[in-house]
Parts: structure tokens; C-alpha cells; sequence
């Protein structure tokens, strides 16, 4: 288990801040999007505009945040389950699974994933999301009025400082 | 889609850290609040507006900056007239008195604590004061009371951090 006792941002009265001192503070939201509306989904499939491509210093440390709207738009089993997937660069890293019991109700995910000590190079981030059991047919909801109410989906990428 | 290829923290050493150095870094927590002690009755709501205010925090931010408003909210059903599978329970983000975002499920299983969390990013708000709320509400068939269970040591809460310039 890493752990540092001291950190970045605490600097004392009378040092000088230099570069190290502030190498060593998170360096806050590299990318986000809140994807496109998409319907008529019955497997887990990309995500439409959920994708982010960055390329980040070296040796920082990535916490990549979601947060998924979706319903059932179709009859359903109960307790169809949604499953949604991070990939980087083509690779499965995490997986959220959610439950949903009916039909026309939005149900949220939220999670959360970190990707430790980049290594400089750009890299993909993308969701997949899709039912993953029973009958049901989802929609995934992005950003604007679905089901009467006001609902945006995130997909965030921050550099929360550099890597120990 | 938003990226910024240059973050804040990641300077050359030779470099002479300037005021614009510092502004491309993430400012921090600007405000937060949490729910201590339990909130009972929530049981006004028989649709799909909030019905509670649960917190509320009011800001007021730089200009051009991200903000990341989060929580999460610990809820329990109290009374016979919920039905597990089938009361929908919301956690609504409201920005001065606007529904902004949500999160929500389908209630897993009766008389339990369950946590709700949530997060919604704010691009660019003006420099100006701005009310942050999260509302408690619920859809149900029956009659059903809520309560947002809490103690000095199992805390719902929401925060707001500055996470950087606006992009």
C-alpha cells in the first residue's frame, strides 16, 4: 500500500516555491465529455462520444471519474442488469454493473477507476456500456431531458498529482 | 469532447513559475456540507420533483474555472407502502433553484441503509454567488417514508472543488 506522509501544496512560509514544489500538486481535469443519446442498446457496445484521448505528462497519477444515466425502453426481466466498462486502449480495466427493475425509469451508475504513473504517451479512454442480463432494450442517456427530467452522463479524466 | 494537452503541475525546471502557472493548477474544496444526524419524513414527494432540501452550499467561484460538485446521500425506506424493486430514489442536483442533474436507483431492499452517490461538473460558471442543492426525492406507487440516515461518523455529504481552468 503506497502512502506519502507529506504532500505538495504545503509549503512552508519562508521556502521559495520552485518547480518541484509545484510538480507535486495535482494538476486538475485533463479531459471530460458527456457523450451523445443513444437508443435501441441490447449488448454491451461503445458508448457514442465516450471516448477521451489524452496524452499527460509522465509519472502522474490519473483518477478518471463516471457517472451513467440509462433506462428501459422496451419490456423487461426483472432485474435486467447494465453493465458498464473503462477501457484503455482497447483494454477492459474496470467493470460497474447496476440493476434495473423497470421499465421508463432512469437508473444512475457511478464510479470510479484511477490509471497510475503515465507514461507519456497518448492514450484512449473509452466507456462500453450495455445490458448484460435479461431482455430489456436501453437507452443511455447523455446530456439534456430524458424521461421529463434533466439528466447529463460524465466521463472525466483529472491528474490528481504525481505518482509515489 | 474537452482535453487540455498542458495541465498545471508539470513545469520545466528552469522556468520561472508565474501567476498563470498557478491558475492552471486545481484550486481545491470551495465549500462542502454534511448531514450529521438523521433527517426523518421524507415523504412528501409522489413524483418526479425533489421534495427535500437536503444541503445546500452557495459559492462563488472565479471566473473560468471547472468546478466538480459530488455526494453522496445514505437513505433508508421507514415505513410499509415503499416496495423494493420498484420505488425509484433520487439524489437531485439543483444549481440556483434549477434541476441540473440527478442520481437515482431502483430501491435494492427495505429497511437498510443504502448510499446514493453522485457527481455533475460545472463548466465555467460565472464569477457570481451560486446555490448548490441536493434535494432528496422519490417515485412510488404507494404511500412510503424516507429518512437520509446519518451520525457524526457515517456522514452524507456533497463538496465542491475547483478542479482547474475551464477548457
Amino acid at each position: 500500500m503506497p502512502t506519502r506522509n507529506s504532500t505538495a501544496g504545503r509549503a512552508f512560509g519562508a521556502d521559495p516555491v520552485t518547480t518541484t514544489t509545484t510538480n507535486g500538486l495535482p494538476g486538475g481535469m485533463l479531459a471530460y465529455t458527456t457523450g451523445t443519446p443513444m437508443t435501441g442498446i441490447t449488448a454491451v457496445v461503445n458508448l457514442t462520444g465516450m471516448s477521451l484521448t489524452i496524452t499527460p505528462p509522465t509519472n502522474r497519477d490519473l483518477k478518471i471519474t463516471v457517472l451513467m444515466h440509462a433506462y428501459i425502453s422496451s419490456a423487461l426481466t426483472s432485474g435486467d442488469t447494465f453493465q458498464v466498462q473503462l477501457q484503455r486502449d482497447g483494454v477492459t480495466g474496470q467493470i460497474w454493473i447496476m440493476r434495473c427493475d423497470q421499465q421508463n425509469v432512469q437508473v444512475t451508475l457511478c464510479g470510479y477507476a484511477f490509471d497510475f504513473q503515465t507514461d507519456g504517451n497518448p492514450h484512449t479512454y473509452l466507456l462500453r456500456g450495455g445490458r448484460l442480463g435479461g431482455t430489456g432494450t436501453y437507452a443511455a442517456i447523455a446530456n439534456g431531458t430524458a424521461l421529463g427530467v434533466t439528466l447529463t452522463s460524465w466521463f472525466a479524466i483529472e491528474d490528481v498529482g504525481v505518482h509515489f | 469532447m474537452a482535453t487540455r494537452s498542458s495541465a498545471g503541475g508539470t513545469f520545466n525546471a528552469a522556468n520561472v513559475i508565474t501567476a498563470a502557472n498557478l491558475n492552471s493548477l486545481p484550486g481545491g474544496i470551495l465549500a462542502y456540507q454534511q448531514i450529521t444526524s438523521n433527517v426523518s419524513g421524507l415523504n412528501s414527494n409522489d413524483g418526479s420533483n425533489p421534495n427535500e432540501v437536503l444541503m445546500s452550499v452557495t459559492v462563488t467561484p472565479r471566473a473560468s474555472r471547472l468546478l466538480r460538485i459530488s455526494w453522496s446521500i445514505i437513505y433508508r425506506l421507514t415505513k410499509a407502502g415503499g416496495a423494493v424493486g420498484t420505488d425509484n430514489v433520487w439524489a437531485i442536483l439543483f444549481k440556483d433553484g434549477t434541476y441540473t442533474n440527478a442520481a437515482s436507483m431502483t430501491m435494492p431492499q427495505g429497511n437498510r441503509d443504502i448510499g446514493l452517490p453522485g457527481f455533475a461538473l460545472d463548466v465555467g460558471p460565472t464569477a457570481a454567488a451560486h446555490v448548490y442543492e441536493i434535494h432528496f426525492g422519490f417515485q412510488a406507487a404507494g404511500e412510503p417514508e424516507y429518512q437520509v440516515t446519518a451520525s457524526p461518523t457515517m456522514r452524507s455529504f456533497m463538496m465542491i472543488e475547483d478542479v482547474g481552468p475551464s477548457f
